[in-house]
């Protein structure tokens, strides 16, 4: 009888922690989505001008992987969803070097640059993609994209971007995660990522994380170069561009 | 000592029974939650995403498509509930400006269980969890309940339209909740996740290419080459073509080889054009007025001439004019004066278009052509047929394209016969060339 009692009482005390697992302290008038007793963390602090979550004073906060583990290490766990894509409301005029701003030139690349970044959160991946119509003019000639990564070539008319630092022209940035590679893995991709290459393909995935899983913030600079040729169609080339973060949690 | 023992043995079994029934609460308590947990909680969705279309603030009409891999695969898929929040977890807020009622509508499902019907956008309602008429973040999909056969899970997709965007840049979580009926009861929740999306201000990219109309009209030796620009066009001075002697023998087209005796140059005509104009361009003539002249005006005449009013007049001192009409005036009948212009043709080998294409029937010559040839310019004396704009200092059109011109050199020859009638004199007309070009 002794064993059926302590058969009983295991079983019964082996339910008991169904009832508190991944609960999430709440009321009708507050949630505690993530809680911790440390000198300095917080989940999410924002303002009219910011955002941010970080932590201070904890021992140790980051993510550690190896072939058969992963380890999040820091107050902060990822409980719930998040995702970011900030784009730095901008107009850009494609200028040449030497000529009057906004103008493009058949002998010269006439190019530019934008800012945008993504915070992701322990997503398993995100994706950012491009998915608007390369230049455009009133009468909806294009300047002709270049489908395949290559270089640019004053003369031959091209519209591309890429989101890395270029010599030629001399534009862009590199990635740039914040504050460092180790608390964030955004990176450009195939096709964007070459120094001095550009591409552009209505559709395309411009920058992704470079790692697994995606997470923190990566500031990228998009770099846009245009030339023109001799039967370029005149007229005022407009991109509305937008960007799109796909996040897969 | 037995009574004793009884007692011992009651009060031992009753202390036994109060364990045994301490044990069954405790593992019932234990097993309700368990009990509960299994019939009311749902997986979660995983390798789940939203992919929108368009990401501007305020846009409308955005298509949202959900992918994500079921993990229930024992029960059918029959309700989808999606809640657009401000925030993934807690009390869901509808973004501000996002209007996703109103005109969502189903686009595609794939990859589900298999049914023969597809999920529809339910009206909003109040049914189970479904609450959309409360709700504005809310919105549900359903399909028929009673033909879905299908149990198995896996990556699936759904698409869905009309979303008005928030009306400020942020991020948009969507809950998704799937069902297994289209009645949507609490306890027939399966599976649910939550995607975010962002909308974000858009980059104004511009650039501007400048308006560009280069034209040339010179004249040009036979034996010269073609300029290689409009620039090397206009640096030739020569704009003269001259015929030489006009008789009644022979038609005298342009460029007519210089003798020692006829007084021609060789020159025929170019209208060397580039353009980046992207509705294309045309190039018209008109003859200039002979100010002093009375009477046929605009015609190959001799300066200050009195003509008849009549240019079918052979003994006058204006030429008869080729037609602008039909397919041109052949002028090398016998008995006949005229004098007349055509399109021999239009170089296209110096640039990178073949655009000026269309001609007036009355100026494209006896072979009914203005295509490139090897070497148009050459005088042929089968090339008779003439086309003469000659009532009206109206322009007329003699080639058009419906694009860009990229340095093509329309190639102008101009013939002349006299009758035996005609009176001699030093014929002449001045024409001008207007190339028109649309932005």
């Amino acid at each position: 009888m002794k064993k059926v009692i302590s058969a009983i009482l295991g079983i019964a005390i082996l339910q008991l922690p169904t009832f508190s697992a991944a609960q999430t302290p709440s009321s009708t008038n507050y949630s505690v989505p993530e809680s911790s007793f440390s000198s300095g963390s917080n989940t999410e602090s924002t303002s009219a001008s910011f955002s941010a979550q970080g932590s201070a004073g904890d021992l140790g906060v980051g993510l550690a992987n190896s072939g058969s583990y992963r380890a999040y290490a820091g107050p902060i766990s990822p409980n719930e969803e998040y995702l970011e894509l900030g784009v730095t409301l901008a107009t850009i005029n494609l200028d040449t070097p030497s000529g009057d701003p906004g103008i493009l030139d058949i002998a010269e690349t006439a190019y530019g640059f934008s800012t945008f970044y993504v915070r992701a959160y322990l997503n398993s991946s995100f994706a950012i993609q491009t998915i608007s119509e390369p230049l455009t003019n009133e009468s909806g000639d294009t300047i002709q994209p270049i489908t395949t990564a290559g270089a640019s070539v004053p003369g031959t008319e091209q519209f591309g971007i890429n989101v890395v630092d270029n010599a030629n022209p001399d534009v862009g940035s590199n990635p740039a995660p914040d504050p460092n590679a180790s608390f964030a893995n955004g990176s450009g991709a195939a096709g964007y990522s070459t120094v001095d290459q550009f591409q552009y393909n209505n559709g395309d995935i411009i920058a992704q994380n470079s790692g697994n899983p995606a997470w923190g913030q990566t500031n990228f600079t998009i770099s846009y170069i245009a030339n023109i040729s001799a039967i370029t169609e005149a007229g005022l080339y407009t991109m509305q561009h937008q960007l799109v973060a796909v996040s897969t949690f | 000592m037995k009574q004793v023992s009884a007692s011992l043995s009651i009060e031992h079994s009753l202390r036994r029974s109060s364990f045994l029934l301490i044990a069954a609460v405790l593992a019932f308590a234990g097993l309700v939650p368990l009990i509960i947990a299994n019939t009311t909680s749902a997986a979660q969705l995983t390798n789940r995403s939203a992919t929108i279309d368009k990401s501007a603030v305020s846009s409308t009409d955005v298509e949202f498509r959900f992918d994500y891999d079921l993990i229930n695969t024992t029960n059918t898929k029959a309700g989808i509930i999606y809640s657009f929040c401000d925030n993934p977890l807690g009390a869901c807020t509808l973004p501000t400006g996002m209007n996703i009622q109103t005109s969502n509508d189903q686009v595609s499902d794939n990859g589900w269980p298999t049914d023969g019907t597809d999920f529809a956008a339910d009206p909003e309602q109040t049914v189970g969890d479904c609450d959309s008429t409360t709700n504005a973040y809310q919105i549900c999909y359903s399909r028929d309940e009673a033909t879905a056969t299908g149990v198995t899970g896996g990556p699936v997709d759904h698409t869905i339209s009309g979303i008005t965007a928030p009306s400020s840049a942020q991020t948009v979580y969507v809950r998704i909740s799937i069902y297994s009926d289209n009645d949507y009861g609490s306890g027939d929740l399966l599976d649910q996740g939550t995607v975010a999306v962002a909308f974000v201000d858009q980059l104004t990219i511009n650039g501007r290419v400048q308006e560009r109309l280069n034209f040339c009209v010179a004249a040009l030796d036979d034996a010269a080459a073609v300029p290689a620009d409009v620039a090397t066009c206009t640096a030739i001075t020569d704009t003269n073509v001259d015929l030489g002697i006009i008789d009644e023998t022979d038609v005298a087209i342009s460029p007519v080889e210089t003798t020692a005796t006829n007084g021609s140059d060789d020159d025929y005509g170019i209208l060397m054009l580039n353009t980046n104009a992207t509705a294309g361009a045309v190039i018209s003539y008109y003859p200039q007025a002979d100010a002093g002249g009375t009477n046929q005006l605009y015609a190959f005449r001799v300066d200050n001439a009195t003509c008849n009013a009549l240019d079918t007049t052979l003994t006058d001192q204006c030429f008869q004019s080729a037609a602008s009409s039909g397919a041109g005036t052949d002028i090398s009948g016998a008995a006949t004066e005229g004098f007349g212009l055509t399109v021999a043709c239009v170089d296209t080998t110096l640039g990178t278009t073949d655009a000026l294409v269309t001609v007036s029937n009355w100026y494209d010559g006896d072979d009914d052509d203005i295509a490139n040839l090897a070497d148009c310019d050459t005088a042929d004396a089968n090339n008779v047929e003439f086309g003469w704009n000659s009532s009206t200092s109206v322009a007329e059109t003699l080639v058009s394209s419906t694009g860009v011109v990229d340095d093509e050199v329309v190639k102008v020859l101009f013939g002349a016969k006299a009758a035996p009638t005609t009176p001699s004199g030093e014929y002449t007309v001045v024409t001008n060339y207007i190339a028109t070009v649309t932005f």
